[in-house]
């Protein structure tokens, strides 16, 4: 049972409010160097790609916005499943906060592919089955978010915006795989790019990098956010009334 | 150690093939740089400004809470959301 | 068991009944937004076989997005949703019949309509059998999937737009599958495999969509 005690006071959010706010000490600084570091790498270090030039350096920041974007929804719904089972108020602020950060990744993913479309395929949008997929996972964002809003009631509308998401967990393999089968029936006219997974080893080091800057920044920018729902839900409590006055 | 080798080469971004063509893309690599950073300082900076406006909140509604107690023991209204 | 599934099935099929100007609202919808097609597009036979699997399966999937959001509405304002959660009942068989009741008065009506829709737009013959039996499948998915988004909205004041806005990112890969089969069919390959995915992705909504259809309506009803 003692094991246990971790989980209960990771549910209390005074003892998140104090715990996050001495790992961002660290981790902000941390995140700020490693984004910088893979910026200046991919930009100005790492070498052009023989087929597709100098545009190849906009993968180093769409590749991990995607991947982020997919995480931070799978992150969002098990926030909303634990949420739900163990009625853990933090697992909703949780949901809750990953929500928009996550939409805004997807976008990001979103913009930042057609910007690489452009040079590669000559036009800025094509329906290519990974950008399609993105695309409806984006809607998928827009929906838990607008449901979460629709509520007059916020713990409702965190409960339902959880079911949502879980549906949509179980849905985006299928998309992706729909997106996929798709994309062979209407072979498009263009020439499909194949060679994406043969990345010459000194373009994979700057990749790495900033998935981990990017994990970080979606740390931190959670942490953020829920620090702020906290504060605005227990503003009647004495800590944050103290905390509040003390500054 | 960077791979261009003057400012005016890491802004056009340049690149030849082997067959000869000549592909420049820095219009394309800056606007996705310059996109990516300002989506993520705005996605940064958001919760810190939300957090000013929560404590404004928290600071207003304590005082009119003692302001109300200091008159007289009127029913304190539930402040709403005010911001 | 079974008497509760019945029970309200029976109830759910008598009450579309009494309404059957409602009943035919989405297929009337179904005929008048096809009708537009050739009057923005083009007349021209070509074209138009072109677009047809397409075009008959994003009509089919409006109007079950239209139809759905009714699901709950009425039960839910006269409050009989509030008896059917309290019931004894278990919820999720419930919510299965009233999914039933709105597949037979809605998607199999659509699905029966959908050849002569092929005829308006010119369909290629090899795309009717496709077209049929993939709206009388995928119909059904379409309707277990809405229920869930019917569900969580049903308490909400505006709660139409909103369904829709949830719903149709969820609809993508039935509509990219029931639409796919008929344009296999149509470019002369077998419509087989896109079929059985669809069957599939039923499968899949049967087991799925009612309960988290139950949970949802509990949520919206409890929060």
């Amino acid at each position: 049972m003692a094991n246990w005690t971790w989980f209960h006071r990771l549910g209390s959010p005074k003892w998140f409010y104090e715990k996050s706010g001495r790992w961002l000490r660290w981790l902000v600084p941390l995140t700020v160097l490693v984004l910088i570091t893979g910026l200046v790498w991919g930009l100005a270090i790492a070498p052009p790609d023989a087929k597709q030039g100098h545009s190849v350096r906009i993968f180093y920041i769409h590749v991990p916005s995607a991947m982020l974007s997919l995480a931070a929804f799978y992150l969002m719904a098990s926030a909303g499943a634990v949420g739900l089972i163990w009625r853990m108020k933090l697992a909703f602020v949780a949901m809750k906060c990953s929500a928009p950060i996550g939409a805004a990744l997807t976008a990001l993913a979103l913009i930042t592919g057609s910007i690489w479309g452009k040079p590669t395929w000559g036009t800025y949008w094509e329906w290519d089955a990974k950008l399609t997929s993105m695309l409806i996972l984006f809607f998928l964002y827009l929906g838990v978010m607008a449901l979460q809003e629709a509520y007059s009631d916020k713990q409702a509308g965190a409960k339902a915006s959880a079911v949502l998401a879980l549906v949509g967990t179980v849905n985006i393999p299928i998309i992706y795989k729909a997106a996929d089968w798709w994309n062979t029936l209407h072979q498009p006219a263009t020439f499909k790019f194949t060679e994406e997974s043969s990345i010459d080893p000194s373009l994979a080091w700057p990749f790495w990098i900033m998935i981990v800057g990017f994990y970080g920044f979606f740390a931190v920018v959670l942490f953020l956010r829920m620090r702020n729902e906290i504060l605005y839900s227990e503003r009647r409590t004495q800590w944050v009334r103290a905390l509040v006055k003390g500054e | 150690m960077f791979y261009f080798e003057s400012v005016a080469d890491f802004i056009a971004m340049c690149y030849v093939k082997k067959d000869g063509t000549e592909m420049c893309h820095g219009a394309y690599v800056w606007s996705a740089y310059g996109i990516a950073l300002v989506v993520l300082i705005t996605a940064a900076l958001a919760p810190l400004q939300r957090n000013r406006g929560v404590r404004k909140a928290i600071l207003r509604q304590m005082r009119r809470e003692a302001a109300a107690q200091s008159q007289t023991q009127t029913p304190e209204k539930s402040q709403a959301e005010d911001f | 068991m079974s008497g509760g599934f019945t029970t309200i099935l029976r109830r759910d099929l008598l009450l579309a009944m009494r309404r059957r100007g409602e009943l035919a609202n989405p297929l009337v919808f179904f005929l008048i937004v096809l009708t537009l097609v050739p009057l923005a597009v083009s007349p021209s036979p070509e074209q138009l076989a072109k677009i047809a699997p397409g075009i008959i399966w994003i009509m089919a999937l409006l109007a079950t997005l239209l139809s759905i959001d009714g699901l709950f509405q009425s039960d839910y304002r006269d409050g009989s949703l509030e008896q059917m959660i309290i019931s004894p009942q278990p919820l999720w068989l419930i919510v299965l019949a009233k999914v039933l009741a709105h597949w037979l008065v809605t998607g199999l009506p659509l699905t029966l309509l959908s050849p002569l829709l092929g005829i308006m737009l010119s369909l290629p013959e090899a795309g009717y059998w496709p077209m049929v039996i993939s709206l009388l499948v995928g119909t059904a998915a379409l309707s277990l999937i809405g229920a869930i988004g019917a569900a969580l909205t049903v308490a909400l004041r505006r709660g139409g737009l909103l369904l829709s806005l949830v719903v149709t990112p969820l609809y993508m890969p039935v509509l990219v599958f029931g639409a796919g089969s008929v344009q296999r069919a149509v470019d002369g390959f077998s419509p087989d495999g896109p079929l059985l995915v669809v069957g599939a992705l039923m499968a899949l909504s049967l087991l799925l969509a009612p309960f988290a259809c139950s949970g949802a309506l509990k949520i919206s009803m409890h929060g």
